[in-house]
């Protein structure tokens, strides 16, 4: 209670400043378990990791499988927000577009198994209704070489997501531009390019970046419609983590340490691009 | 026209697969290429709640949503009036390294936190496993409280100090009703995240914190897609629950209740 | 006698079955400022949104040179707008700003020549590469005249563009705004609230009220004649006495006792003030039927809250016509 009589923003940040460093404590940790070895500090686990074959083949296809879905998300929840903010707005559409945010991502998964798999419901269907000789012409569209399941799965739960996430940034569009632009000559075009973009654009970057580092990093939707090889990297990072070997542990520390950097250093990078102009699109004159 | 294209493909992409997940908790399981047959049955349901495991699960997973969902706001809501209504040096730094953890894997967070939780006694415990569920859920909490202070205008809490009021009591009867909607969305958020951590819950937990996702793997084994439904749909109510829990809790807190009595009489 | 530069035929606006405003007919000369006068809700905004087309008229004609122009998209139509708000774009620079409609037309190394001819008309050229929220309000709005102004628009709309700022700078701009349409040469019509700065920046007032023009003609004209109650009231200092007839308030005088040659109204003395040197009485009539700000002289003693009687001259005494 007493935390609350007083507005200095010092004390009201208390609590997450605490947070932050548990943040930071964790990572310091976990880099400093990735260069220990029983003979000292040691920088040979980062070496030896991409010596590992299980390392290489599964970057390649946890990129492409995070990249297919974090575009394709991004592309259809824009696209979906653009054409039908306004209706999205109603209640009604708002509850439609929460239903899949209130099922975990694995709840997803194994509707997705209990859907598309060669044992599915929708291959059972099609059986029945005589357009199927058997369970096996159904295409393998669950825990497949490709990770199409995944990709289905993630599109799934994220596309509302993206949707949800800038439904806000659309609601706020400053509208009084678009008549300035139409009294200066402009049309369709230079609303996108003045207004639509620069207001938008903050906000497809951060929804960019969380579901990259989700996607790219999450066990629970793999574990369940991956296959056992390759492996995305948190699934192969878990498994190390468990691992019996010091080194598998060790691996497991570097990996997801060097996943971290390079994340957060793009996330940062791109949010030091932005910033100014996002303070500049703060101080508008507009009114809504 | 429009109007139709978006309701016709959101009620059948998103409302449809929940609605066929509930009825397929109450039919008995479906064998392949035999015809769907729909002779109701609380089987599945009955499974799911009579099993021992599972409840003990339910309770610690909603122990569990419920500290994680109550740190969250008290990290959130002071952190977000801070964010919204004060300027001082280094704000926007502040602000985008609070939501950084989102973009980075919450999982090298936990193996991070492993070893000090084994040294403090937390780990394998479920104290430790909501502190880890904090991760990936207090950056969103604060995001969202921070753009409800955004629309609240830091003269109308002037106003209520004006008038009297202590800090507190403004905080119940101006703050807490009118941003009751962003606290409705981070509780929400907060729950549904705390209900979906499978690894991080695995590795601090370490198999002795046994929630209901970390039970949810092994059934899937089962095959019996009666109980798996159920156990699915239950999933999407425990949300549902919290946040009437928490309406509950603030509408106490705001006085509504008693004023509310008090017009019956 | 050639057909006038821009012409306003019977156009009406209609919302949910409403009428905004109907049938408003006027003319404007090439060069002509028309200042569009009346209360707030009355539709001027209404109307120079649909001339400017980011609104439909309902029925009705409008003529630029002779041609009509509401089968032309927004974009295209030969008319600038300024609005209450200045929304300058807050990424972009003055100079982006100011060039912003050439840009979509013209080379950017012309549109940039053009547009610090008019930065320096303005007396900004120094702010050029400034970003707009580093402008004062009156500044800003500056830079928006000049935006709309350097596509040579056949007729320029002004919103209330001087309601968002403070009175000192208010009365500072208009006179500045004043100069540079006569100096452009730019048709424009005026709305405003104001009836001072509508006298100050017209050429001509139109009076808008009750969704139809009242009155149009020469600031003075309309001042001195006004045609009924509702222009007395809006935009002359008349005392109305009832339907037919007015008096202007600067021939009315306080006096304490009913007199021959004046017609008598009771009244109550509230308090008085001055303005250049001129004393005002502020007085209310008996039983609430409104309040007049009359001159009178200086050393006539009255105590407050005295009764008495406001006298109208018979002489001074016109009908509305």
């Amino acid at each position: 209670m007493k935390w609350y009589q007083t507005s200095k923003p010092a004390v009201l940040l208390i609590p997450a400043l605490l947070f932050l460093l548990l943040i930071v404590y964790s990572l310091v940790m976990a880099f400093a378990e990735s260069i220990r070895s029983p003979e000292g500090w040691t920088w040979a686990y980062y070496g030896e990791l991409f010596m590992q074959r299980r390392l290489i083949e599964s970057l390649g296809y946890s990129l492409s499988i995070t990249f297919v879905s974090v575009f394709l998300s991004v592309l259809i929840g824009w696209a979906v927000v653009r054409w039908f903010y306004s209706f999205i707005d109603e209640p009604g559409g708002k509850w439609l577009v929460w239903i899949p945010m209130l099922f975990p991502h694995f709840v997803w998964g194994y509707f997705v198994l209990l859907l598309l798999g060669q044992s599915g419901l929708i291959s059972s269907f099609f059986y029945q209704a005589g357009w199927l000789s058997s369970r096996e012409a159904f295409p393998v569209l669950t825990q497949d070489a490709y990770g199409v399941g995944i990709i289905i799965t993630y599109l799934w739960k994220e596309i509302p997501f993206v949707i949800l996430m800038l439904l806000p940034a659309y609601l706020q569009l400053p509208k009084q531009y678009g008549e300035v632009i139409a009294v200066l000559g402009g049309g369709r075009k230079e609303w996108f390019k003045t207004v639509e973009w620069p207001w938008v654009q903050p906000v497809i970057v951060e929804i960019t970046l969380i579901l990259t580092a989700f996607i790219f990093t999450a066990y629970e939707v793999p574990a369940l419609l991956g296959i056992s090889y390759p492996q995305m990297t948190a699934v192969l990072a878990y498994d190390w983590f468990y691992g019996a070997a010091w080194e598998e542990r060790s691996y497991a520390f570097g990996l997801l340490c060097l996943i971290a950097f390079i994340l957060g250093a793009i996330a940062l990078l791109s949010f030091a691009l932005m910033n100014r102009r996002r303070w500049l699109l703060s101080k508008s004159s507009h009114q809504y | 026209m429009k109007k139709w294209i978006f309701y016709g493909s959101a009620f059948l992409l998103f409302f449809i697969p929940a609605i066929l997940l509930i009825v397929k908790s109450f039919t008995p399981v479906w064998r392949w290429g035999e015809p769907f047959t729909f002779d109701w049955t609380l089987r599945g349901w009955e499974t799911f709640l009579m099993d021992a495991r599972i409840f003990d699960a339910m309770a610690i997973s909603l122990v569990i949503a419920l500290v994680v969902t109550f740190l969250n706001l008290f990290t959130g809501i002071p952190a977000g009036k801070a964010l919204s209504h004060s300027e001082f040096r280094g704000k926007s730094a502040l602000e985008v390294l609070l939501v950084l953890p989102l973009f980075l894997p919450a999982m090298a967070a936990a193996v991070g936190l492993h070893i000090t939780m084994i040294r403090l006694g937390l780990a394998n415990n479920w104290l430790g496993v909501a502190i880890v569920h904090l991760v990936p859920t207090i950056p969103y909490t604060i995001k969202v409280m921070k753009s409800g202070y955004d629309r609240l205008n830091p003269d109308m809490l002037q106003q209520g100090k004006m008038l009297g009021a202590g800090g507190w009591h403004v905080f119940r009867t101006i703050e807490l009703p009118m941003l009751m909607p962003s606290i409705r969305s981070a509780v929400f958020l907060t729950v549904t995240i705390s209900m979906s951590q499978y690894v991080l819950t695995a590795i601090i937990g370490g198999g002795n914190v046994i929630t209901l996702p970390i039970i949810y793997y092994p059934f899937l084994q089962s095959v019996d897609d009666t109980v798996m439904a159920a156990f699915s749909v239950a999933f999407a109510i425990l949300p549902v629950l919290a946040v009437l829990f928490v309406e509950l809790v603030a509408t106490v807190l705001t006085g509504r209740f008693s004023i509310s009595k008090r017009g019956a009489l | 006698m050639s057909r006038p530069f821009i012409e306003v035929d019977h156009v009406s606006k209609q919302f949910k079955k409403n009428d905004v405003f109907s049938n408003l007919s006027f003319s404007l000369k090439e060069g002509e400022v028309l200042s569009l006068v009346g209360p707030s809700g009355t539709g001027k905004s209404t109307l120079l949104r649909c001339l400017a087309g980011i609104e439909a008229f309902t029925s009705g004609e409008v003529l630029i040179e002779g041609n009509s122009i509401l089968q032309t998209a927004a974009k295209d139509r030969p008319i600038g707008m300024v609005f209450q708000q200045a929304l300058l774009f807050p990424h972009l620079t003055i100079l982006e700003n100011v060039t912003y409609g050439l840009r979509l037309h013209t080379a950017k190394r012309e549109a940039v020549i053009e547009g610090l001819k008019y930065l320096k008309l303005v007396g900004l050229e120094d702010y050029k590469n400034e970003y707009p929220h580093a402008l004062s309000g009156g500044q800003q709005q500056r830079v928006s005249l000049v935006r709309a102004l350097i596509l040579k628009p056949k007729l320029l709309l002004l919103d209330e563009p001087f309601s968002s700022l403070d009175p000192e700078l208010r009365r500072e701009l208009r006179g500045w705004v004043k100069e540079l349409l006569r100096k452009e040469n730019t048709t424009s019509i005026f709305v405003t609230h104001d009836r001072e700065e509508a006298m100050l920046l017209g050429d001509r007032v139109a009076v808008l009220a009750e969704g139809v023009i009242q009155q149009q003609g020469r600031p003075k004209e309309v001042y001195d004649h006004p045609v009924n109650r509702l222009v007395a009231r809006l935009y002359s200092d008349a005392f109305v006495l009832d339907h037919d007839s007015y008096c202007l308030t600067e021939h009315l005088e306080w006096l304490s006792e009913k007199q021959e040659g004046y017609e008598c109204f009771q009244a109550e003395w509230v308090n008085d003030t001055y303005q250049h040197g001129q004393r005002y009485a502020h007085i209310r009539l008996s039983g609430d039927q409104g309040r007049y700000v009359i001159p009178v002289p200086r050393d006539q003693s009255v105590n407050t809250d005295q009764t008495g009687f406001i006298g109208v001259p018979l002489a001074f005494i016109k009908r509305f016509e």
